[in-house]
């Protein structure tokens, strides 16, 4: 229907270190190449606030300091003090040290930008990984309960801002430390107490940030939002645009999104605004700071107990604009730490729910569980069911299923058909053991299923699904997930039997032709057969089919039919049906109501009791269109020889 | 040019305040180069005040600088109040501040504003495309360059011309400071760059195509995750679980395979770019203090010329990024024009006839633009206002085509349609559309509540003409029925309607449109027979005179109406009231003596 919704995020008043120690864990398993990472942020940082600035420093200080006793370059010595240790230098020197370091800052930026992101990838693959095999343990109900587009979004979108944040987040603060420490070692070793006078603005700037970053992540946030619920919009409006035509509401749509826009102007302009303060503000106390540098510089520049010289007033009206930084950083990474924390703490979720159904200790040590399977202790199914007294609710108290008897004969076809919420599927989940009985046993050739393991069951149970599945990869591929291992032969076989074999060999690649974006260009009922084939392969001694509730149309109904008959025969099957041609031709039917058995008979005898069979059967009648509805009674009323009156 | 000639257009509305953000960017660049340059002359006079020496300034800028700090008296008086100087840094780094916090606000303002024009424009132009364009194009891709090119576009005029215009103008004036100053160190200081921007151009160019296989191979992921979920059922079923993860751990392999190319090859580039960025800065300090010494540059030469080439190093290698980047922006450039190209249907020409059911087909025939294959063949018949026509045909007989044709959606190619005495053709699409009103065979509903979604059709509808409309729809139970009424959200945040429900909510919008002329599009068979039923008793009963139009495939629905009209292939194979028909054989008598017996 209408819509794509968007989910409005709050931000987080605090840190949550419970979930951020666990992420945590992803990023320390790498810990040799963050240590290689480290070694190299410390060189590169070390270039950035020690190395240029003394350098700077030195050349400055000979360029200030002439020397009468120097004509030519080659002749000038210059004093270079790296963190504390002089060093004496001629110009060659100076020259080879300058190029030399360009290589290794070059050399360990690379090392930087590689290993962060490397890292980032590596924590947010090692989720990705981690919460799909945790999809594939976890339980039918958690997937009724918690919908795809969800688990979509924490696995797609928040896997990888955590990998992100985490590794920049570690980076930055790093980062900010050496530089910082490096900063302010260089500044002390030059003059101490211009130094000191530096450091006195820090906790001003301290206060100021902070406060800036919040505000301005709360109104970017807001902006964001209000764009996200653009795009909703807008996709609805081209989705519903052949309504907004025929209503002739061009006008008012226009209107709307006038508004909307305007919401989106207004919010952002209110964020950007913002904005553009807060480096002016940081400027302008860069500035003051450097007045009062040059001030203390120029009434010092020669006296006796505390000389600044030209070129350290100079250096540090560099470091004014310098040291700020760090502290821009340290609070843009808490920031990002707090936008990504709702996604961090969902995925957690993700990965800690436990699976509601597991097998018993002694089945798994016997069955072995779904990952590693002991197919060899694995006996042969023949397909008798029988539920015995069977409860179920779905955990609220209200019974969806009560005290259902039912007995199966190996190899027939029985229908379950009924209202939504009859009952029906709940039936067939429970017979999957998607679900397990609140009260009361479901017995497979004599034995209670509990007592044999999920995998031995569904490798016995061959599922067609309401609306065909395809996978993106080959015909071959999507017939082999039926049973991996068939051969070539087998799997021409069953699609031959369904009749999809001619079809499949028509393609350039026959059976590896791959099939783009879930077999977008095949028809429903050509997908239909392929999911048939696959089942088939399967061979299995119970087949369950759940049919779509929308109506297919009637020429692929009729190229199902006989496929459907050789997929279903000598097998025990199950149909929830809403095909009329399906329900039909079945052995046996059983009308639910409610979570009971109302009616159980075949066709003919049901039609003709005139029951809730009858009622539910004329309603799909009527909305078949006129010539559905002329063939439709010659072959299933007329043809049948039934007598309504 | 054209390029030119449409982003100019885009921005309509904001090209003032756009030019403006430009000008203060530059007013902002000269007053912060000019606090650097405050440095120059701080070393100047303070290497000459420790040499002993009299402070002698440039010639050309710093001359005038000191001229102008000392009100016109000159190196002797500044060399005498230096406090001057502190407090110049002060005043002019805050004018910095001040031009670059107006400079934002007016970009800020700027962006906005052309970011709401352009989806503005670009959202009306949609909105007034046909009827056809939207069967035709897939609404993923209109909706991508609605949002996705239209920020790239934005991201160009707003960040990326900001910056290119920010780098030249800082380049301008650094450079010709620094030619003024020593031409021959200019040169040697800025040697690395031409080689800079021409490595840049090769490389990125390999960065972004390995950007993009890397890319794909996530975008292969995600699909399989979402596969994943979407199939959960098979899976499990099947017990797929463990080849599902296999298959999904290749998927990581190749992403990472992918990334790590592609990292490996992005960091060697940034890091090699950042040899000739480091360079020019080294050779900055090098050459220049090679030169001071040989006393051919002053000490604040070399200080302003090291701050001049580290202010231009970084927004020349920006400005490289983005130059390489343009093909990108041109692209999404030519698929907004695209939509803009198509021609809007026209909406508001031609005449404004009374309609109130008078409606004639003559030998109307209609084929498709690039079919061969007609829809509709020779289709001829007439009713009168307040009549009831009932329309029965097979699937694909041209039924819903019928009213396509009568609304104007798609122009019938021969015969004539008269409403009200008037030619179709020359009645005014917007006038016909409110007066001549569906109701979908697929409704679509939004995501407001119900009173919204009835209230959408007709604007001056009132509280009370909404509940009435939806009483005759039979569906005012069932909106009071849900806790919030008719406040009650529609779509995924609010109710899931079922379909005979959303179809009712969709006949209640389409009452309260007032429209003289109503089409019921298969719509009335989605509700059961009893509602179907009530809903015609309740149109029959609302005491105006409504010509109705009913798709329908129950002999029931069509029973009552004042004309039944039976389409095969495109043409009208029988025509008549109920009495009538059911007298001869035909797909009429046929069906209605099923479902007779059904009954």
């Amino acid at each position: 229907m209408a819509g794509r919704s968007f989910e409005e995020e709050q931000l987080p008043e605090k840190l949550n270190f419970g979930v951020w120690g666990k992420i945590g864990k992803y990023a320390v398993k790498r810990w040799p190449l963050l240590l290689v990472l480290f070694v190299m942020m410390l060189l590169t940082t070390f270039y950035d606030s020690s190395f240029i600035p003394t350098m700077n420093k030195a050349s400055l200080d000979a360029a200030t300091h002439l020397q009468e006793s120097v004509n030519s370059i080659w002749e000038l010595h210059l004093n270079v003090s790296i963190l504390g240790i002089p060093v004496n230098l001629d110009y060659t020197g100076y020259v080879i040290l300058f190029s030399v370091m360009i290589l290794v800052r070059s050399l360990a930026i690379f090392g930087t930008f590689f290993l962060t992101n490397y890292i980032g990838m590596l924590i947010m693959v090692d989720l990705r990984r981690d919460s799909f095999r945790q999809i594939q343990r976890l339980s039918f109900s958690y997937f009724d309960k918690t919908s795809s587009g969800w688990l979509i979004a924490r696995m797609q979108n928040d896997t990888s801002s955590i990998g992100d944040t985490l590794s920049w987040g570690i980076i930055q603060i790093a980062w900010a430390l050496f530089d910082i420490v490096f900063t302010i070692i260089t500044m002390f070793t030059m003059d101490w107490r211009l130094a000191l006078i530096l450091l006195a603005s820090l906790p001003l700037v301290s206060v100021i940030v902070p406060l800036f970053e919040r505000a301005l992540l709360k109104a970017h946030r807001t902006a964001r939002n209000a764009y996200s619920h653009y795009v909703g919009w807008l996709a609805e409006s081209i989705d519903g645009a052949k309504t907004i035509k025929t209503l002739a509401i061009e006008g008012a749509v226009e209107q709307e999104a006038a508004e909307i826009t305007e919401d989106i102007r207004y919010k952002r302009w209110k964020a950007g605004r913002l904005n553009a303060f807060f480096q002016p503000i940081i400027s302008i106390i860069s500035t003051a700071m450097m007045a009062i540098i040059i001030s203390i510089g120029l009434s010092h520049h020669s006296s006796t107990e505390w000389t600044v010289p030209v070129a350290t007033t100079i250096i540090f009206m560099g470091f004014v604009s310098s040291i700020y930084d760090p502290i821009q950083t340290f609070s843009e990474t808490f920031s990002e730490f707090m936008a990504t924390q709702a996604g961090a703490e969902k995925v957690m979720q993700l990965l800690e729910a436990i699976p509601a159904i597991q097998d018993k200790p002694e089945v798994l040590e016997k069955y072995g569980d779904i990952l590693n399977p002991k197919t060899e202790n694995y006996e042969t199914l023949k397909g008798e069911i029988v539920f015995d007294h069977v409860d179920f609710d779905y955990g609220n108290g209200v019974k969806v299923i009560k005290d259902l008897n039912l007995t199966i004969k190996q190899g027939t076809s029985l229908a379950i058909v009924g209202e939504t919420g009859s009952g029906k599927t709940t039936t067939v989940n429970l017979l999957c053991r998607f679900y397990e009985p609140t009260a009361g046993r479901v017995l497979i050739d004599g034995v209670d299923y509990l007592d044999r393991s999920l995998g031995f069951l569904r490798s016995n149970i061959g599922y067609v699904q309401q609306t065909p599945f395809v996978f993106s990869g080959t015909f071959r591929e999507n017939v082999l997930y039926g049973r991996k291992d068939a051969s070539e032969e087998e799997m021409i076989k069953a699609c031959k039997m369904v009749g999809i074999h001619d079809f499949i060999m028509e393609n350039k690649d026959g059976y590896d032709t791959f099939l783009e974006d879930g077999g977008g260009h095949l028809s429903q009922g050509q997908k239909q057969l392929i999911s048939y084939a696959r089942a088939i392969l399967r061979d299995p001694a119970i087949l369950i089919l759940d049919e779509a509730t929308s109506s297919i149309d009637t020429e692929t109904e009729k190229d199902l039919q006989e496929a459907t008959a050789s997929l279903l025969k000598g097998r025990t099957s199950i149909i929830i049906a809403h095909r009329l041609s399906t329900i039909v031709s079945c052995d046996r039917i059983l009308v639910m109501d409610h979570g009971v058995i109302k009616e159980d008979g075949t066709h003919k005898s049901l039609m003709e009791a005139k029951g809730a069979y009858y009622n539910l059967y004329m309603n799909q009648f009527r909305d078949l269109s006129v010539d559905d509805q002329i063939d439709e009674y010659r072959e299933n009323i007329e043809g049948k020889g039934i007598k309504i009156d | 040019m054209r390029f030119v000639s449409s982003c100019w257009k885009l921005m309509k509305g904001s090209r003032a305040l756009y030019v403006w953000s430009l000008v203060v960017q530059v007013f902002m660049v000269v007053s912060t180069i000019f606090t650097s340059f405050l440095s120059k002359v701080l070393a100047d006079s303070l290497t000459a005040l420790m040499n002993g020496a009299p402070f002698l300034p440039d010639a050309g800028l710093e001359s005038w600088v000191v001229l102008m700090l000392t009100g016109g008296a000159g190196p002797d008086y500044l060399q005498e109040h230096l406090y001057i100087l502190p407090i110049a840094v002060g005043v002019s780094g805050a004018i910095a501040a001040g031009f670059s916090c107006l400079r934002s606000l007016l970009r800020v303002r700027s962006s906005v504003a052309i970011n709401k024009n352009m989806q503005m424009v670009l959202f009306t132009h949609l909105d007034r495309l046909p009827y056809l364009y939207f069967k035709k194009h897939k609404a993923g891709d209109i909706l991508q360059t609605a949002t996705r090119d239209l920020d790239v576009m934005r991201r160009f005029l707003i960040m990326d011309f900001g910056s290119i215009n920010y780098t030249f103008w800082v380049v301008l004036i650094c450079l010709s400071l620094l030619l003024s100053l020593s031409p021959q160190y200019t040169l040697v200081a800025l040697s690395p760059f031409p080689f800079m921007f021409v490595y840049s151009f090769f490389l990125i160019k390999k960065v972004r195509r390995l950007y993009r296989e890397t890319d794909d191979s996530e975008a292969r992921m995600t699909d399989k995750i979402s596969e994943n979920l979407n199939a959960v059922r098979i899976v499990k079923a099947y017990n797929a679980e463990t080849y599902e993860i296999d298959e999904f751990e290749k998927k990581l392999v190749d992403y990472r395979q992918h990334f790590v190319r592609w990292r490996k090859f992005s960091s060697f580039f940034f890091a090699s770019s950042d040899i000739f960025v480091f360079g020019a800065k080294s050779l900055s300090i090098i050459y220049g203090l090679a030169l001071a010494i040989e006393g051919q540059i002053s000490s604040g030469t070399l200080v302003i010329c090291v701050s001049f080439v580290n202010m231009m190093v970084w927004p020349l290698r920006n400005v490289a990024t983005i130059l390489s980047n343009l093909g990108q922006v041109l692209a999404s450039h030519d698929r907004i024009q695209k939509i803009l190209a198509e021609p809007i249907e026209d909406m508001e020409s031609g005449q404004e006839p009374e309609i109130n059911g008078d409606i004639v087909f003559d030998h109307v025939s209609y084929q498709f633009e690039d079919g061969d294959h007609q829809v509709l063949n020779d289709v001829s018949f007439s009713v009168k206002p307040g009549q009831t026509v009932a329309v029965m045909g097979k699937t694909g007989s041209g039924k819903s085509t019928l009213f396509a044709l009568l609304m104007r959606l798609h122009d019938y190619t021969d015969g004539s349609i008269k409403v009200s005495g008037v030619e179709l053709r020359d009645i005014k699409r917007s006038h016909l559309r409110k007066k001549i009103a569906p109701v979908l065979q697929d409704p679509f509903l939004f995501s407001k509540t119900i009173y919204e979604n009835i209230h959408l059709a007709n604007k001056d509808a009132t509280r009370e003409d909404v509940v009435r409309a939806a009483k005759i729809a039979a569906v005012d139970d069932t909106i009071n029925s849900f806790q919030q009424g008719y406040e009650t959200p529609v779509g995924e945040k609010g109710v899931t309607l079922s379909g005979g429900q959303k179809q009712r909510v969709a006949i209640a919008r389409t009452i309260s449109s007032n429209a003289p002329v109503l089409i019921f599009d298969d719509s009335l068979s989605a509700v059961d027979t009893a509602t179907d039923l009530e809903i015609r008793r309740h149109l029959k009963e609302m005491g105006r005179t409504v010509t109705t139009f009913i798709i329908t495939h129950r002999v029931m629905s069509a029973k009552d109406a004042d004309m039944i009209l039976v389409l095969d292939h495109g043409r009208v194979s029988e025509m008549g009231t109920h009495e009538e028909l059911i007298k001869k054989p035909g797909l009429y008598k046929t069906i209605y003596e099923i479902q007779s017996k059904m009954a």
